[in-house]
Order: structure tokens, then sequence, then C-alpha cells
């Protein structure tokens, strides 16, 4: 049986994979760990004693970032190829725990801020054990889950300004786009020219090259941020569903655990446990009724249970079962006044995510407005055409334009000038024509066209490597390789069909050239085109015989 | 069938011109003409080629061999004798040596002339070249050959595209030495290794493209 996804993952994906460990987790740990401190003093401090008990907080930080540093290096280093097991980071979790309190015990007894006990020992390294044990993989997933949704809409919108651009391609939008765009360079370059005195040749190339580098540079539009929308998205997973109950009350038992066991006693912390287990899940069993009847009540109903679970397990379990002075009580209500809100929420997100995934993820492709693709795939139209323009423009202000101003240069004559803002007007107006950057199917289609009458060469790109081969070079080391392709196919294999494609597979490009003519030859020297295809694509590419006959060249790029 | 014959005896011979370059299509079709050949048709690229010679009739072809981007004049040549058997061929062009257009050229097809233009001194050569070609007077592989190995003809053509050594070593997946090996051997070939006044890297690109008719290839394999 398939392990259960969340988001297109496993559980193994999300908990041993890049977020198995990081500087989020540690994050959460700090708060924690102050006020964990706080809970472990049963001596009151004296003077220079405030003092060592900060040296021990900070020590209890140190040695958990040491085991997160050290399972980063050793048993994590490799889990962004390679996710560990979900155990591996519970074990993670688990030792770090550990170490921080046999750390945290030590120094204490070694500054004499309190005496040592094993029992202590015991209790702390137990009780941080088992709630790095449940809070690392928990962390881990819900930090997966958040980064997920990100690259998830990302993915998403990519995909579809990919779909988008191409069909303003196909509508003819793009020409529309074009247009108007030349007509504002054209715009610009007139007002440029304007300020250049008489009809200096030097003045005009270089009143031309300094507007074609400003278009060049000009500030493209910043993309906004997603995080509005990302957090819009976990928002609709959690609202409007009953909190988790049983999730909820193990993370939080066992986190309670060591902690109240250690400031109480074994007996008495287990009795304060077992009532505030109650109180809680009580709080959690009303809460979800609350919301059943009124799910548009989601967010008060959550506030009020919070808060009456917390007056219920803080303040009253110390009035209840705590005989002690208040302050020694005090650290403890105002971790769990922190500890608990976190708890909830991360067991919501991760549990909402877990349950509604797939529901999450339709909502977000409902969330990514057809406006806001619309917008994007335009604006990269734009941004291509705006730097292919000033491309043209700069090759301008230095060839056939600095010849027509030559022809008029030394002369003040108004008539010359405007005949130069009219020869300015003609060359931007040719820009229109866009052959030097079509894209890859119209320029791969020019290279099989002379070919036309000797062979039929069928030119197939899918969309993604369309809008992938953004580099110069590669597009012209594929057109090269697809030069050399159907010239081999026609002169080695008389062939009268080509078939050109090119896809993109596992983030390279994959080039295939196949012919119906008499197939790869083992009696030919390798050629030009052999040398070619090994630079290219060393040791990656092949010629074989098609199932059909005729040759197969095959060639991956990196992309 | 004694009729037919007879006719086409008597007949001009149908010739088909395929030329990229309009002025020389048109005094090259008006040369043939007054020489008593029907020109049947002209064209400036493949397609056009292949459906005027099978349409027209054409007996014979005059091909340039380099048409630009795409098939060169011998593969248009080579698509037509799939369709006509025993069409002549005729290869004019300023290429002393069809490896300095590119080196990975189709064979000349059998019984084919090839006509350097610089030594057509005499209009009537090429004429008979054309009848030549119909009646199989001219031996396979007769193709003039200038004294240098694939090696030396490859690395000169690159070296006149304006290649480093680096960059024609890359090409050709050879060592950067043996680059200049050959760069040095070529030179001594064509008799430039003494040049002490001219840049010899400057002789040979020269060397190059009076070989090639002052042409050259713009297009083709020049660069990676």
């Amino acid at each position: 049986m398939a392990a259960r996804t969340v988001l297109g993952k496993t559980f193994r994906d999300h908990i041993g994979g890049r977020w198995a460990i990081s500087w989020q987790a540690y994050a959460l740990n700090v708060p924690l760990n102050f006020l964990a401190i706080s809970t472990s003093i049963r001596v009151e401090p004296v003077g220079a004693q405030w003092w060592g008990w900060g040296l021990v907080a900070f020590a209890g930080l140190a040695a958990i970032a040491v085991v997160f540093v050290v399972a980063s290096l050793t048993v994590l280093r490799r889990r962004r190829e390679q996710p560990v097991p979900i155990w591996v980071v519970v074990a993670v979790g688990a030792l770090t725990g550990v170490f921080r309190g046999g750390v945290v015990v030590a120094l204490a007894s070694l500054l004499s801020l309190q005496p040592f006990t094993v029992e202590e020992l015991i209790n702390r390294m137990l009780a941080g054990g088992v709630v790095g044990a449940a809070a690392l993989p928990v962390a881990a997933l819900t930090l997966s889950i958040v980064s997920t949704y990100r690259s998830e809409r990302r993915r998403l919108i990519d995909d579809m300004v990919v779909i988008e651009r191409e069909r303003l391609r196909q509508q003819g939008d793009i020409e529309t786009l074009r247009t108007s765009l030349v007509q504002g360079v054209h715009d610009e370059v007139t007002a440029a020219l304007e300020s250049v005195s008489g009809a200096d040749p030097r003045a005009v190339s270089e009143a031309m090259r300094k507007t074609s580098h400003r278009i060049w540079d000009e500030e493209r539009e910043i993309r906004e941020s997603q995080d509005g929308r990302i957090r819009h998205v976990l928002w609709t997973s959690v609202r409007r569903r009953p909190l988790p109950v049983v999730p909820t009350l193990v993370l939080w038992g066992v986190s309670a655990l060591g902690t109240l066991v250690a400031a109480a006693g074994p007996l008495r912390g287990l009795a304060t446990l077992a009532y505030a287990l109650v109180a809680l899940w009580l709080s959690l069993v009303l809460a979800n009724r609350w919301i059943r009847l009124r799910p548009e009540q989601w967010g008060v109903a959550t506030v009020v249970m919070l808060t009456v679970a917390y007056i219920l397990i803080s303040p009253v379990s110390y009035l209840l079962f705590d005989p002690g002075p208040v302050e020694s009580a005090l650290p403890i209500m105002l971790m769990n006044a922190i500890w608990l809100p976190t708890v909830v929420l991360l067991v919501a997100i991760s549990t909402g995510a877990v349950a509604s995934g797939e529901m999450v993820l339709r909502q977000m492709a409902n969330d990514v407005n057809a406006a806001e693709i619309r917008g994007r795939a335009v604006a990269a139209e734009r941004d291509d055409m705006l730097r292919d323009i000033a491309a043209r423009l700069h090759g301008t202000a230095h060839s056939p334009m600095v010849a027509g101003t030559a022809l008029l240069s030394h002369s003040d004559d108004p008539v010359a000038y405007e005949r130069l803002v009219e020869y300015v007007g003609q060359a931007v107006a040719q820009m229109e024509s866009r052959d030097r950057s079509a894209d890859l199917v119209a320029r791969l289609r020019c290279i099989g066209a002379p070919w036309d009458g000797l062979v039929n060469v069928r030119v197939e790109v899918d969309l993604a490597a369309n809008a992938g081969v953004d580099k110069e070079s590669t597009r012209r080391l594929i057109e090269r390789i697809v030069e050399e392709g159907i010239a081999n196919a026609y002169r080695h294999g008389g062939a009268s069909q080509v078939v050109v494609e090119v896809l993109v597979e596992g983030g390279e490009f994959v080039l295939r050239v196949t012919d119906n003519g008499t197939g790869p030859s083992a009696a030919r020297q390798p050629g030009l085109g052999c040398r070619l295809f090994e630079t290219a694509s060393p040791g990656r590419w092949s010629l074989t015989r098609g199932e059909e006959g005729g040759a197969v060249l095959m060639l991956h790029l990196p992309a | 069938m004694a009729a037919q014959d007879d006719v086409s005896v008597r007949a001009p011979l149908r010739v088909l011109v395929v030329e990229d370059d309009d002025f020389t299509r048109v005094t090259l079709k008006a040369a043939i003409e007054r020489y008593g050949l029907d020109v049947v048709a002209t064209a400036s690229d493949a397609k056009t080629a292949v459906t005027r010679a099978v349409d027209a009739g054409a007996q014979v072809g005059v091909f340039d061999l380099d048409l630009g981007p795409g098939p060169t004049g011998l593969d248009v040549a080579h698509g037509i004798r799939r369709l006509i058997p025993d069409f002549g061929v005729v290869l004019l062009t300023s290429y002393e040596d069809p490896r300095l257009l590119s080196s990975s050229l189709a064979t000349l097809p059998s019984g084919a002339a090839y006509v350097v233009k610089q030594s057509l001194e005499d209009l009537g050569f090429l004429i008979e070249a054309i009848k030549g070609s119909r009646t199989g007077e001219f031996d396979d592989g007769q193709v003039p050959r200038v004294d240098l190995t694939d090696a030396q003809v490859e690395t000169l053509r690159l070296l006149a595209c304006g290649l480093t050594n680096a960059e024609i070593a890359r090409v050709r997946v050879v060592e950067i030495k043996s680059v200049e090996q050959t760069i040095s051997r070529t030179a001594k070939r064509l008799g430039l290794d003494g040049v002490e006044a001219l840049n010899q890297r400057v002789a040979l690109a020269r060397a190059y493209y009076r070989l090639a008719g002052a042409q050259g290839v713009v297009h083709g394999s020049t660069s990676i």
C-alpha cells in the first residue's frame, strides 16, 4: 500500500526532509528553555546565584544547539536529497531534550546553585527527552507543510503563467503589446534626440546608447510577496474545523509530564497532570460543540477555549494541588501561557493540513486568480520584449543610425534634423518584427524550413521547454544540434521525414531528432556532428535505430 | 520510338538553374540560353528547385553549392536525383574545394561535374560540363581538392570564422597543442610560413577566403 501523502509528500518526506531540523525549530526552543529553567529552581537564589542561573539557561540553549549542529552534520546531513526515517527525527529530538536536561542539572550543581540529586537528573532528562521526541517531529511537519504550501503555490503560478503566455501569443495579444511598447520606445528616443544639438553623429549615437541602457536596466515590477496569501490558505485549513482533541492532549500531556513531575514530585505531579488533561479535554470538547454549531465563530470559540483551559490548568490547579508559595508556581504558569496555545496551533495546522491537503490545494488553485496570472504573464512578456527592443536599439545606435547621421553631420539645417528623427523612427519601427528573439519553436521551424522539398521537418517543443530556454547560448546550442541532426538525417540516412522534439525532463532539456531514413551506420566515421553532440552532452547522447527503422538522435542538455 | 529519339537528340537540353544570388541567377540563365540550351526553370531554394525540376521536366541542373543556411546545392541535387534518376548535375561554385564550405557535405552524385567559378575563363566550358553531365562523361569523384588534409581544411575554416585556438580545439574536440600544430602545418602547405610582414592568422584567413572565392561561410558550422 502506498504511504499516505499530504500535499503530495509522504510523512517521511515532510518530517525527515529539509525541515527535520531548522533554525525555526531551534527558535521554538528558546522561550521554552528559559521557562523550563525557571521551573527547575527549587532553592530561592540569592545575589550572584541569579547570574549562575542565567549561565545555566544559556548552557541549556548551547546544549540544544550542539545536538542540532552535530545531528545536521551527521545523520541529517543528506536529508534534503534523501529524507531520513521519522524515528531518526524522534531520536534526535529525544537526544536534544536528554542532553539539555543533563547539562542543566549538572551545571546547576557544579555552580552550587542547588544540591545534586539523581532523581532530579533522571526527571529532567526524561522530561526533556519526551518533549523533544514529540515536539521536533511535529515542528518539522508543520514547517514543512507551510513551506510546501509556498512552493506548491509558486509552482502552480509558474505553470499557469507559462500556459497564459502561450495563450497570449496565440491570440496575437503579444504583438499588440509589442506594438505599444515600440511606440513608447519611439517616443522616448525622439524625446532623447530633441535634447541633442544639431546632427552630431556621436551625440546621436550616445543618446541612443543611453536610452537603450536605460530601457534595459529599467526597474522591473517586483513580484509581490506571497506571504499574505499563504497565511490566508493556512487559515482556511484550520478555520471552521473542530480542534483536534487527541493529538493536542497527547502532545501537551507528554510535554507537561516531565515538568510537573520534576516540579511537584511523582505523586502530586501525576495527579496534577490527570486533572489538567481532563480540564483540557473538557475545554476542547465544549469548544468543538460550539464550532460545530456555529463554524463562523471558530475564532471566538478557540480563544475562549484557550482562556478557560489555561485558567483551569494553571491558576486553579495551583490552588487545588500546590501548597507552596505563589512565586514558585509562577514560572510554570508563565510557561503554560506560551506552550498551551503553541501546542494547539501546531497541532491544528498540521492535522488540518493532513486532513484537508487536497481541499487546500484546490482552494489554492482558486485563490491564484486569473487576473494575477495574466498580469504576471504580461509582465514577463513585457520584460523580455523591452530587453529585446533595448538590445536592438543599442545595435541601431552603432550601425545604420550612425551612417545615417554621418550624412547629415555638420549641418544645422532643421530639415536635415527632421530627416534624422524620421530615420530613427523607421529604425525603431522595424523592431516590431520579432525574428531575432522569436521563441524556440519558431526558431527551430526557421531551421527546418529551407529543407522543405527534401525533408519534411516537424518541430515539437513542449511548453515548459519553450519557456525554459532563457539563455541565448542554450538556444543557439539547440539550434546547432538541430541543424546538424537534420543535415545528417538527410545526407547519411536519406530521410524524408524528421521530427525534432524538445522537452523538459527532470530539470534538463531532452532533445530528440527522429527520422525515417536508413538508420545509423556503424561503418560511418564520426564527423563534426558527433563531436558537437559529445561536447554539448558529454557521454549523455545517443544515436540509435528507431523502433520503426530510421535513426533516433537523443541528447540531454542541462537547463 | 524512333521519332521520339529523333526529337530528344535535336531538342535543346532542358536546364534548371539553382542559385540563391538573384543577379548571378539571372545572368547565368541568359548566358546558358545564348548557347542554345533551354533554361526551363530557376530556383533559389530547395523546395522550388525540386518542384520545378519535376514540373518542367528538366534534364540537367546547374547548382550553386552554397545556398545559405539549410541544405546545400549538393543536397538539392541528390534530392532531384531520387526523383529523376538520370538527372545531370553540374555544381558551379566559388569553393575550390567543397570541404571549405562544410566538413559534413554529402558526396558528389555519380557523373556530376564540379566547376569552380574562378577557373571559368570561357563560358563554353560550362556548357560542355552541362552537356557532359548528361552523357555520363565525368567519372565519379572528380572534385578538386586543395592540398590539405580534412583536419587542416576544417581548422582553416574555423580560424577564418574568427575562432580562437581554444575554441577551435573545443569544436574539434582536440588539444589546443594539436590545433597549433595543425595551423602551422597548414600555413606551411599554403606557403605562408615565411610571411613575416603579415600576421600569420590573417594570412591564413585571407588564404581561406581566396580558396572559397572570397565568399566563405557566414553560417553553418562556425561555432558552438
